[in-house]
């Protein structure tokens, strides 16, 4: 099942006396939707995300299904920035790791889990591979792999594609969506990528910096998953100055 | 979005495991002759030990050779001398560097993650480690008498604090984000430890190891001088002050022997366990 996160006057000062980093976000991700949070560098994005992920201490509310958030908790996955795979780890290996780590799953369970992720993430052939073997872009692929293995019921995603040259990142862009869309899962996205933001998102959300407040949001209402094609046109140029515009200001 | 599903290539990967084998730049590596000239150098020493000896060069008495040398040692194997002396510095050896492993891994852990035993013990680990502590001799003499447990609290002061600091920086150079990753998992304290950092450790306490073998060495030395003359450092004591120069270099010649070998087996032993660092 597929969550709801709910923000409620979300803040977060890092010092006492501090400007604070976020101040005052109200959000509501609903079930299976895939929200995008745009923001120039500095505007608390990365950390609203550590917020939600139960990561870091935030004033305000933050719920998953109701629940506050004060902990990680089992059915929140997130994908970090860089791959962060364990070098001693195989790519099977890396993918198991959050389920083991979670210790729910038998292990009969576990390598069929892995074996699906795999084909999943177009990975088998590299399965006995270690990171160091592996392409930034597969390493990636595990990275999200490792991530979706635990059956989350949310994704938070950290710029998992900022470090890709432009190729690979719109192909793992246009994977994401086909990935994603037999899971039911709801996800945020955090970007700086204006195209990304609209190509992947029900509905991109702009983040002002200093402090970090919410300063636009606008819906896309083109259905999921949606092609690489669908970029090049007028709708999808439009959007793309409205939230240029609004960055501008942010 | 067909045409982006893409299986991820053996070309995509081409670039990551094309490792940096540039070919190395002077003729006499490129004919893989490293080994070929180390070997030569030892030989040519020896040889000229052997012929300074042997032509009066120097004093043979004084120096002996290396003929002189494989005498000796066929002497004290024969009368039996060699074998308990090895045997008796091998055990000292062997329970101080397992006690010192022993502490300096689990102390190391310990004072690397958490930050209240790092403020309890870094202070005695900083007087400990700079001092010489030969100079704590005379003490653990008085404390522990002239027996086997004094040599081995001796070898274990020694060679405990290169395996202690060395497993201290692997804990704190621990990848962060590894244990955010870990966290995020919702993985317990425990779990972070054993899935992420003991596995980072292995270079660190592959260093820490290497490096104590060679302070154990000298802790069995040091303290079979002093405090039994006994084992090869008794062996080499004596004979020196029995002017038998052939005998001190067999002495001289195991330890130099087994710090070679056990630091090969070390250097082997880690490739096995860390698949993964292909250098």
């Amino acid at each position: 099942m597929s969550a709801t996160v709910s923000l409620t006057a979300v803040g977060k000062t890092f010092a006492p006396g501090a400007r604070p980093v976020l101040d005052d976000i109200n959000l509501e991700v609903c079930p299976g939707e895939t929200v995008t949070v745009i923001g120039p560098s500095g505007s608390g994005k990365s950390t609203l995300l550590n917020c939600i992920a139960g990561m870091e201490p935030y004033s305000g509310s933050i719920a998953i299904d109701g629940e506050q958030v004060r902990k990680p908790r089992p059915s929140v996955a997130m994908v970090f920035q860089a791959p962060h795979l364990l070098p001693w780890r195989t790519a099977a290996g890396n993918i198991a790791y959050g389920m083991q780590l979670q210790g729910v799953v038998g292990k009969d369970d576990q390598r069929k889990r892995v074996d699906e992720l795999l084909d999943l993430v177009k990975l088998r052939d590299a399965r006995d591979r270690y990171p160091a073997q592996l392409s930034g872009g597969m390493q990636q692929r595990v990275n999200i792999a490792r991530a979706l293995a635990v059956r989350p019921s949310a994704l938070l995603m950290d710029e998992p594609f900022g470090a890709l040259d432009a190729i690979s990142k719109e192909h793992l862009q246009a994977e994401l969506q086909g990935i994603v869309s037999g899971q039911r899962l709801t996800m945020i996205f955090i970007t700086h990528d204006i195209s990304e933001a609209i190509f992947l998102g029900d509905r991109v959300v702009v983040l002002s910096s200093d402090p970090g407040r919410i300063s636009a949001e606008l819906r896309v209402g083109q259905p999921r998953p949606r092609s690489l094609e669908w970029k090049r046109t007028a709708e999808f140029q439009e959007f793309y100055s409205f939230l240029w515009k609004e960055l501008q200001q942010a | 979005m067909s045409e982006t599903l893409s299986p991820a290539t053996e070309a995509e990967s081409a670039s990551a495991q094309a490792r940096a084998d540039a070919p190395p730049r002077t003729w006499w590596r490129r004919k893989g002759l490293t080994s070929v000239i180390s070997t030569a150098s030892v030989i040519v020493v020896l040889a000229a030990w052997q012929l300074c000896a042997s032509q009066g060069v120097v004093d043979a008495k004084l120096t002996s050779s290396p003929w002189g040398v494989v005498q000796a040692a066929r002497f004290l194997i024969n009368n039996g001398q060699l074998g308990t002396d090895v045997a008796s510095s091998a055990s000292l050896f062997g329970v101080g560097i397992g006690l010192a492993i022993a502490i300096g891994a689990i102390g190391g852990v310990l004072i690397g993650w958490w930050r209240l035993a790092a403020a309890v013990f870094e202070p005695w680990i900083a007087i400990l480690y700079s001092m010489p502590l030969i100079a704590l001799l005379p003490l653990i003499l008085v404390w522990f008498g002239i027996s086997f447990s004094a040599e081995v609290v001796m070898v274990v002061l020694i060679s405990v604090f290169p395996v202690l600091v060395s497993v201290i920086t692997g804990t704190r150079n621990v990848d962060k984000e590894l244990v955010r990753l870990a966290r995020s998992f919702c993985g317990s304290e425990l779990a972070v430890i054993r899935t992420v950092l003991l596995p980072s450790l292995i270079p660190y306490f592959v260093a820490g190891v290497r490096l104590a073998i060679g302070s154990a060495l000298v802790g069995v030395v040091v303290s079979e001088y002093f405090l039994g003359n006994s084992g090869i450092g008794g062996l080499i004591v004596t004979a020196g002050e029995n002017l038998q120069s052939g005998e001190v270099f067999v002495g001289i010649t195991i330890l130099a022997l087994s710090a070679i070998i056990m630091t090969g087996l070390l250097r082997r032993a880690e490739r096995r366990i860390s698949p993964w660092r292909n250098d």
